[in-house]
């Protein structure tokens, strides 16, 4: 198990190398330039002092390797063009982790509401109670989160005045509502489908019917048999889901006005914030495999058939 | 913090109960504080040799010598005068006495000096050097052709005395001068304390307000700067100014205005028919013109434009009027001229091509050669791909069509890919493009030679008229305001005949403001809309 | 970074298809499809809805570009039943328009990822050992590259490199891309994306497939790997495809519309509902009937995609048999 744990880790190495690769010379590839971002167009001899200052008139090879190097040898990132005097480092402390509290207790909401959406439904299949559960469940699969967030605005902010439109206390304020059911809502409908298949499947397997052959009560079967093999399920789509909700997302922290990371995976893109894209992305990278990991060595503990060398 | 004297503050105290007669709005924290709430997006940095700063926050924390955007006059701010010498070429400021940063230390000429040499040092890279230009071996220096720093035209005699000398009499030069790049900053922390110097606790500025928190994408908070001794120094009404950070304030700001969470907001054009059907925010509308145009460029040697007459053709068949009150919905004026009414050479009255006429249009296009648009060639038309752009070029295409029989393709780019396809433009080919010019000083120079002098770097539309080109490089340098403003008339008259490029509507903004806001705060209008905090001088009650 | 829905396409729950006798397997197909009730009518809704789309110039009641500066942003009314946008330009039109972009892009990239994604699961599966490892490190490599980030690079690369560069080549691409309003890079993009998920999904089966008897049976008898794979092997493994194309439909609409959020969907005027919808969203508060329409069409397909994918799945599962 240790060694398994230990290869994966090691495998890491050369993929964060690849994705590293990709995106260095993508980024660079496509057109636009960080400066000259002010709405003023820049005169040239400025764009070309400003390339100078930050090593951008080198060879996209040769910074390249001093970024590389940069990473390898002081772990650092560089220093964001459009965050005058913050590293790349300090960015990511700052606005991570609240894009990291903001997922996982959507994730929580995510969870509980989808296990209970998809258990009332799979448990009755084709009941009415069924159609009305799926039905909801498609609704929330098929609304994006950014019309979600408006709406909650809208609602919730303007003409309830239950919370303000926007900004961030800290997860226990009340500001965190809206933003938990924009994100929750996508992930809870997805799991409850998921939820909802798996308990279908495993009512109709042989040893559930056994159990309810020998008397064992409706509930004691779904609690003992039914729901364990919901889980695995469950546990694959929760962990992808978690990985992309809480690095944020940008339709919600923008409309939302949530200083959290996920703004920055768009944000620098369009400005062309080199060091900042190739932060985000090796942070992205890093959780999906970590999230992998974890996902695998979660099977280990719900099903005692899998093992790894 | 350390808190204001206990006369200023018992002063302080009778204006909020003022304030509080007329303007409940606003909202007072517990110590009777007034504060001050407004939306912004997060600044790049607090540097003025950076881009990417509010106005708002760049004049509060920092005071240039002059004030050039208070009125149509530039008047003293940290100088308390000038003179000029008779050749027209130095300026010899006089600092006013006993200026002090937030830091407790005096102001000195000398720092002054130091951060215009900061500006003009190749290695900062400085985004607006090109208005340090006009000083003596200033554009040399940048340039590395010199490297010691006194050659360059700034010397410090004595604590308050600055002199500049400048390569040539340049009437525009007061103006740069109350701009942001010309702020001064402390040198001796910028290296002290590297990149940080800009965050709350390490900066220090001169301006009637100095940082005292900044929770990055968050808030920022100014608070009245102690030691401040400037002209604002009394007049001085809000306590505590809060700059609500949001993500987007250009979509975030109205609904936020709407509950209670800011004191003022910029409408977007989509919000406005709703705000003025509600009588209480119809009444908080304040529309602010600013001085710049949204204008198209067209290439003035590529085919089909290279003809006047089909330049003056697409302008003409424009209908300003339906863009302006329909498509933007009131939110920009109609424009009238090349450049907006708040400049100089506005010149309406000159050339035919900012009518809307349709039929004179489709006959001009005849006579160079596509009668109802038969034959047109391709025409690709681009833009950034922006809500605004996006709606005011779609509105253009459909009316080219219709009234001129014309169909072009638009060609939406994201806004850093345009910026580099509109340099790449310098030596390629284009058809026309989408733009907007500002005036970063309120001079006639930033729109005719800005955009035609062929030395200019970022070359626009290949107009290459002598005779033009010569009329606006005399004008640049014409002391004689009267004289100057006559020849920036005629070059005007030249470019509305012309059209090498089209201007659309005039920038504009329409802020939501709390009522009895502006009955204490300044709405400074020129380049921008400059909120002062304060009363303006001589309208204070406790005088 | 989220597009919580849109990029979340978590592995689909493998579906295991015994080897049905050939002859009665679409009969059968059918009859079962037939028993569910709301993914007949999806079914349904989603033909009529490639017809709209199809015969879009015939139904529309204006051109989509048709500008109406007298009637900028009126509700709906007998003039224009939906109402009219920003430009006047009447929304039933757009509406109709609109959903042959979106149903054509998501088509196309479906078709883009079925036939990038198969055969390299395929490979991937048959062949197992070194080309299966260096397959899947590749797969993982791209899994875990942030998808919006990937999108949003390569569009702005392929928007950029089209107006700048020239030759026979690029001058075919932007032909594509003209016929599709501006769409290539989405359709690149998305398939570049997508093809993950499908490849895996196929690799699985694959795997499961190729021990079996009839495979070992027909390799015996002398078929060569590709006849193996593309006779005996890929027409056993449609169904979980079909499934994923079913899913993947709704993801791709999804992802037109956050793109068009950050105004890299369509070149105007030509409408998505996406463009539609994130232009909606802005103004939602003064016109909401720019929002409702393009909303509930999109939200009504997307219920109908998912239903029909539910639909088959149940269909071509035998272990759902007996619901």
């Amino acid at each position: 198990m240790r060694t398994y744990i230990l290869r994966r880790v090691l495998l890491m190495i050369p993929t964060m190398l690849a994705i590293f690769t990709i995106t260095f010379f993508l980024m660079h590839a496509t057109p636009g330039s960080p400066w000259d971002s002010t709405g003023r167009p820049l005169p040239l001899h400025v764009i070309e002092s400003l390339n100078e200052k930050y090593g951008l008139d080198k060879p996209v090879l040769e910074q390249y390797f001093i970024f590389l190097w940069g990473i390898i040898s002081r772990g650092d990132l560089g220093d964001s063009y459009t965050r005058a005097g913050q590293s790349v480092t300090d960015l990511l402390m700052q606005h991570f982790p609240i894009s990291l509290q903001l997922g996982l207790v959507a994730m929580v909401f995510a969870v509980a509401g989808g296990l209970t959406l998809g258990l009332i439904g799979g448990i009755q299949p084709n009941s009415p109670v069924d159609y009305l559960t799926t039905f909801l469940s498609v609704i929330g699969i098929s609304t994006p989160s950014y019309v979600v967030a408006t709406l909650g605005v809208i609602v919730f902010a303007l003409w309830l005045n239950w919370v303000p439109t926007g900004g961030w206390d800290g997860i226990f304020s009340e500001r965190a509502v809206i933003p938990v059911i924009a994100l929750g809502l996508g992930p809870m409908a997805t799991i409850a489908r998921y939820t909802r298949s798996a308990v279908v499947e495993a009512s109709s397997q042989e040893y559930v019917r056994t159990a309810h052959a020998k008397g064992v009560s409706r509930r004691g079967v779904n609690l003992r048999h039914v729901l364990p093999n919901a889980l695995i399920s469950v546990v694959t789509v929760s962990g992808v889901s978690l990985v992309s909700v809480v690095t944020g997302s940008f339709f919600v922290e923008s409309i939302l006005n949530i200083p959290g990371i996920g703004r920055y995976f768009v944000t620098s893109v369009s400005a062309r914030d080199y060091p900042v894209i190739i932060g985000t992305t090796l942070l992205y990278a890093t959780l999906v495999m970590v999230m992998n990991l974890v996902i695998d060595l979660a099977y280990t503990a719900l099903d005692p058939r899998i093992r790894y060398e | 913090m350390k808190r204001l004297s206990h006369s200023s503050r018992i002063v302080l105290i009778l204006l909020v109960s003022l304030a509080l007669c007329i303007t409940p709005a606003l909202s007072l924290a517990q110590d009777d504080l007034v504060v001050f709430r407004q939306p912004a997006n997060e600044p790049t940095g607090l540097d003025p040799a950076q881009g990417g700063f509010g106005y708002q926050e760049m004049f509060s924390l920092y005071e240039p010598l002059v004030d050039a955007y208070s009125g149509t006059e530039v008047t003293p701010l940290a100088a308390e005068g000038w003179t000029l010498s008779e050749d027209g070429t130095t300026y010899t400021f006089t600092l006013r006495e006993g200026l002090m940063w937030s830091d407790n230390t005096p102001v000195t000429a000398e720092q002054y000096r130091q951060s215009f040499l900061r500006q003009l040092d190749p290695a900062t890279a400085a985004y607006a050097v090109e208005e340090f230009f006009p000083i003596l071996n200033g554009q040399a220096y940048n340039s590395g052709e010199i490297t010691d720093p006194n050659e360059v035209g700034i010397s410090a005699p004595d604590e308050r005395t600055l002199v500049i000398q400048l390569e040539q009499p340049t009437p525009y030069f007061l103006s740069y001068l109350g701009n942001t790049s010309y702020l001064p900053v402390r040198v001796d922390l910028i290296e002290q304390y590297g990149p940080e110097w800009m965050e709350a606790g390490n900066h220090v500025g001169n301006g009637p307000y100095m940082l005292t928190e900044w929770v990055h994408d968050q808030r920022m908070v100014f608070e009245q700067n102690p030691y401040y001794n400037g002209i604002w120094k009394d007049t001085r009404f809000v306590d505590r100014i809060e700059f609500v950070i949001m993500a987007d304030a250009w979509n975030l700001a109205v609904p936020a205005f709407e509950a209670g969470e800011v004191d003022v907001a910029i409408a977007p054009a989509s919000e406005l028919p709703r705000l003025m059907a509600d009588p209480e925010y119809a009444a908080m509308l304040t529309p602010v013109p600013i001085a710049g145009s949204v204008i198209m460029v067209m290439d003035t040697q590529n085919p089909p434009t290279d003809n006047v007459l089909v330049r003056q053709a697409l302008s003409l068949a424009i209908d300003r009027q339906t863009l302006s009150a329909g498509v933007l919905r009131g939110a920009n004026p109609p424009a009238t001229s090349f450049s907006p009414p708040t400049i100089g050479s506005h010149n309406p009255d000159a050339g035919f091509g900012y009518q809307y006429d349709p039929a004179l249009a489709a006959e001009l296009l005849a006579e160079a050669g596509y009668p109802g648009g038969e034959g047109f060639p391709e025409f690709e038309l681009t833009f950034w791909s922006l809500d605004n752009a996006r709606l005011a070029m779609q509105a253009v295409q459909a009316m080219w069509s219709e009234n001129l029989g014309i169909n072009v393709t638009l060609n939406p780019l994201e806004p850093a890919a345009m910026r580099e396809w509109r340099i790449s433009r310098n030596e390629q080919p284009f058809n026309a493009y989408y733009g907007l010019q500002w005036a970063g000083i309120p001079d006639a120079s930033q729109f005719a030679n800005a955009m035609f002098d062929p030395a200019n770097s970022l070359r626009r539309s290949r107009f290459d008229d002598p005779a033009y080109v010569d009329l606006i490089r005399s004008a640049l340098v014409e002391l004689d305001p009267a004289r100057r403003t006559e020849m920036y008339l005629e070059a005007e008259a030249v470019i509305n005949e012309q059209v090498p490029i089209i201007s659309l509507v005039y920038e504009s903004q329409t802020w939501l403001i709390r009522p009895n806001v502006e009955n204490f705060i300044d709405v400074t209008t020129a380049v921008g809309t400059i909120f002062r905090y304060a009363q303006p001088p001589g309208l204070i009650v406790n005088q | 970074m989220t597009m919580t829905t849109l990029q979340a396409s978590p592995p689909i729950v493998s579906v295991q298809v015994q080897r049905p006798p050939k002859t009665h397997a679409l009969r059968k197909f059918l009859r079962r499809f037939a028993r569910n009730r709301a993914a007949l009518v999806s079914a349904i809704f989603i033909v009529l809805l490639v017809l709209v789309a199809i015969l879009a110039p015939v139904i529309a009641p204006y051109p989509y570009e048709k500008t109406n500066f007298a009637a900028i942003t009126v509700g709906p009314s007998s003039e224009f039943l939906l109402g009219t946008d920003e430009l006047g330009r009447d929304m039933l039109s757009r509406l109709i328009y609109g959903a042959r972009v979106s149903l054509f892009v998501s088509l196309i990239a479906q078709f883009v990822i079925i036939l990038v994604g198969v055969p390299i699961g395929l490979i991937s599966g048959f062949y197992g050992g070194w080309v299966d490892i260096a397959i899947q490190r590749v797969v993982d490599t791209l899994y875990a590259f942030p998808s919006l980030l990937f999108i949003i690079i390569i569009m702005t690369y392929i928007q950029g490199a089209l107006s700048d560069t020239e030759g026979p080549f690029a001058a075919a691409l932007a032909g594509i891309n003209d016929s599709t309003g501006g769409l290539l890079g989405v359709l690149i993009a998305l398939g570049l994306v997508f093809w993950l998920t499908v490849s895996r999904i196929v690799r699985g089966e694959v795997l499961a497939l190729r021990e079996k008897e009839f495979i070992t049976a027909a390799r015996a008898i002398g078929a060569t790997d590709l006849q193996l794979m593309f006779r005996h092997i890929l027409p056993n493994i449609l169904a979980p495809v079909l499934v994923a194309i079913a899913f993947g439909i709704p993801n791709v609409i999804m992802l037109e519309a956050g793109l068009s959020y950050l105004g890299l969907g369509t070149r105007p005027p030509v409408p998505s509902w996406g463009l539609m919808i994130s232009e909606g969203v802005k103004t939602f508060r003064s016109f909401p009937h720019l929002l409702i329409s393009p909303g509930l069409a999109l939200a009504i397909t997307l219920l109908a995609f998912n239903y029909l994918g539910d639909g088959i799945r149940q269909a071509l599962d035998p272990s759902l048999r007996n619901e």
